[in-house]
């Protein structure tokens, strides 16, 4: 439900690109996370114009081609595709309601074991206009909090980033949901900032025991260039997959 | 939300002071001013790090004799973390940058690095514990995560045996050392030692059936311990195995028989190391160190002591009503001395297969299905079973009362986060009359004025609760519509973190020298942040 949230916002950003790219462009993310003092960093890429993007995500690459409608992630060790319609990917709006659980007698051998730590997000004002790798942006702080997490996203928007292959973010970001889920901040941001794109990021989560944990996701490069042949259609050996 | 900020004159002066004789200090000095300026490490860590260092000349020369086969223990590295954000790292292979090597210092042979880079006004009171366990901090040169024996340290006067306590109080010297030998056997059992069927910790609460035929089961291993006769001794292990076959089928789901299994294997053979090693120490050793007060240490010369305190906690343990975890700490110490007493070299079947005490136990005493009821008749006239069985129903339906009673309340929450200043729970309300119903405590008759870390809280009105070990959550069930749910005074306010911060709210007063304050829809969250060395 929540990466079905990520895509349908992927897939509305795309929906907005087309007619307005006519170079594609090239967009590589460093994605740091420092943990216990563990540092890991992976790299995220993109190749985007009007309507078509492709990504090289650190798990497996896919193709977001929004011109058919269509989501296809791709598997290179298997070389087999899985498609997604988009319209059928789309999960409802953040913020949408869960459905209610059901009633019953409570099992008290295990209540109380586990919390839903449900973030309220805030954002503030943007507190500064900063240049960050050639691209005009807002600083914001992103807050969100529940009764035993707090993090504190420092987030540079730039307005029109939609249009630099900036829409990758909320998806690199949604790969930490096992440490926090950051979709409806993002959204409070895409609200704001409809043609938006967010160009770097830096979070401190502060957990429930004390500990920070620190994440940031900012540009590698950027460049508009050329994208390599056939970037955006499925390799022609690959097999669909069930 | 009301805030007033108080004149700040007194503090700026005070501040100008040491500001100027620092850049008189940088003028003078010049460049290696920097090098000068690095705090030295406090006296108490370097008394600590001794008490490692005789830790591992212990484990040289018992380590086999505890556990065949044990020798990696000095492969892992410890980190010392402290309540003031001193962190120390002892023999780690690849330091983060934040922590610099101390010169001139060793732990058996390894580097020792300190980060003071978070140090804050906490003050320490000497003796501290630690207790801990290990995970990755680090990785090494490959890239790879590296396990770590995080030890953090409390004042030994709030409180001893909690979650990380393995250990009987009071405090001594040995006390400490056998809560590090506790933790690197951990690492052994992890590194291969053993094979581990990980099923995770136990997260159901006890009901009545589970804490009555506990009872029993703790009461039968302390016979069993002490019973010279053999036969006698075997037919009190048989109890204790007839006990948890009927605990299982009445009250617990497999996957919770599996963690409690594992519980008892993991932690109660790292229990079973401390009495072994109290009794290879019997009458003392000849110990390296002579550690001044508050520090006692008698190099094990009053092992009895610590052999009779794990009898004594065995047996309060048996008493317990709402522990599912802390119990499994002696039961499986208990299980293992007397797999040692009827199987010679009893150890060797744990790193050949995946097996558990209880299994090991109720193979070499089975017990029929068909005479557990024979077995529910004796365990009524030798262990009180029906007595047991009045008082357990009644607190449960305490506990279930209060838990209801906490559960549904509307009105504006107040939840007070001590997680940034506190690293131990026995530093939160140790002593206050509580019950637990998985994370969440409930304190039904409200919490005592307290000092907790660098923070006063003034008394709270009941029910209170603590979630998730340091969050203190109070309800204002009677708030009317448009009242301001707080008040603050401070010296110094940036946004919504208060310097001298004093918050008044119907149901408390917090007073600290730092707080961040979150509201939200019907929750007001104060934070309690250090307040660091080197900030303004």
């Amino acid at each position: 439900m929540k990466r079905t949230r990520i895509i349908a916002t992927a897939i509305l950003f795309l929906t907005c690109w087309a007619g307005v790219l006519s170079a594609d462009t090239h967009v590589v993310f460093k994605a740091n996370r420092k943990i216990f003092g563990r540092e890991k960093v992976l790299q995220w890429e993109s190749w985007a114009c009007a309507g078509k993007q492709y990504i090289k995500a650190p798990t497996r690459p896919s193709i977001v081609r929004n011109d058919l409608g269509l989501r296809w992630e791709l598997y290179p060790g298997t070389s087999t595709y899985i498609e997604t319609p988009i319209a059928q990917a789309s999960g409802p709006a953040n913020g949408a309601q869960k459905p209610a659980p059901t009633k019953g007698k409570e099992d008290l051998r295990f209540a109380g074991m586990e919390f839903e730590e449900v973030l309220e997000w805030r954002l503030s004002d943007a507190e500064a206009v900063e240049t960050r790798h050639g691209i005009e942006c807002r600083r914001h702080r992103l807050i969100g909090d529940s009764d035993h997490s707090h993090i504190e996203i420092v987030v540079w928007v730039a307005p029109h980033g939609r249009d630099k292959g900036l829409a990758l973010v909320p998806e690199i970001l949604a790969t930490y949901k096992r440490f926090f889920d950051a979709d409806a901040g993002m959204a409070k941001i895409f609200e704001r900032y409809p043609d938006g794109g967010i160009a770097d990021l830096q979070a401190v989560l502060e957990t429930s025991f004390g500990s920070d944990m620190q994440f940031s996701v900012e540009i590698g490069s950027l460049e508009e260039a050329a994208a390599p042949a056939g970037i955006y259609d499925i390799p022609g050996d690959f097999k669909k997959g069930a | 939300m009301k805030t007033v900020i108080k004149n700040r004159t007194a503090r700026t002066k005070r501040s100008v002071l040491p500001a100027a004789l620092a850049l008189l200090a940088l003028l003078v000095a010049g460049p290696s001013f920097a090098a000068a300026s690095e705090p030295e490490l406090p006296g108490y860590v370097k008394t600590h790090l001794s008490f490692l260092d005789e830790s591992f000349r212990i484990l040289d020369m018992t380590a086999g004799k505890i556990w065949p086969g044990w020798k990696n223990y000095n492969d892992f590295p410890f980190m010392f973390t402290y309540t003031n954000g001193l962190n120390v790292l002892i023999g780690h292979p690849n330091p983060p940058a934040e922590f610099h090597k101390l010169a001139g210092l060793s732990v058996a042979g390894k580097d020792v690095y300190a980060d003071f880079s978070k140090i804050s006004d906490i003050p320490q009171e000497e003796p501290l514990f630690a207790g801990g366990g290990p995970n990755f901090f680090g990785t090494n040169k490959a890239g790879e995560p590296v396990q770590t024996i995080f030890m953090n340290y409390f004042s030994a006067r709030k409180g001893m045996k909690g979650g990380q306590g393995a250990v009987p109080g009071p405090y001594t010297v040995e006390s400490q050392i056998m809560c590090f030998i506790h933790e690197l056997f951990h690492c052994f059992q992890m590194s291969g030692g053993m094979r581990i069927d990980d099923a995770g910790n136990p997260s159901m609460n006890p009901d009545t059936d589970y804490a009555v035929y506990s009872d029993i089961e703790g009461k039968a291993l302390l016979r069993a311990y002490r019973e010279k006769d053999g036969e006698k001794a075997a037919m009190y292990i048989r109890d204790f195995v007839a006990a948890r076959m009927i605990k299982y089928e009445k009250s617990m789901p497999p996957e919770e028989q599996r963690a409690e299994a594992w519980e008892e294997l993991v932690e109660g053979t790292a229990v079973y190391t401390s009495v072994r090693l109290a009794e290879l120490f019997a009458g003392g050793y000849d110990a390296r160190i002579k550690p001044a007060k508050p520090y006692t240490f008698t190099s094990f010369r009053n092992s009895s002591f610590f052999i009779e305190g794990y009898q004594k906690s065995l047996q309060k343990s048996a008493a317990k009503v709402y522990d599912i975890l802390d119990r499994d700490y002696e039961y499986g110490c208990y299980e293992a001395i007397l797999l040692e007493r009827n199987v010679p070299g009893w150890q060797k079947v744990f790193t050949e297969k995946t097996t558990n005490l209880y299994a090991e136990l109720s193979r070499l005493f089975p017990v029929r299905k068909e005479d557990l009821a024979g077995y529910e008749k004796r365990f009524i006239k030798l262990y009180g079973a029906d007595k047991t069985r009045v008082r357990c129903a009644a607190a449960m339906k305490k506990r279930d009362d209060a838990y209801y009673a906490i559960k549904d309340r509307k009105g504006m929450a107040y939840i007070i986060n001590l997680s940034r200043v506190v690293k131990n729970e026995n530093a939160v309300y140790p002593d206050t009359e509580r019950l637990t119903m998985g994370m969440v405590n409930i304190y039904l008759d409200g919490l005592p004025a307290a000092k907790i870390g660098n923070c006063e809280i003034s008394r709270i009105p009941g029910p209170v609760v603590r979630e998730q070990i340091y969050h203190i959550k109070a309800v204002d069930t009677k708030m009317k519509a448009g009242a301001e749910p707080y008040s603050v005074t401070c010296t110094k306010q940036n946004g919504n973190i208060y310097e001298g911060a004093v918050i008044t709210t119907p149901l408390f007063t917090l007073k600290a020298p730092l707080v961040r304050i979150d509201e939200s829809t019907g929750r007001v969250k104060i934070t309690v942040l250090p307040v660091l060395s080197h900030q303004d």
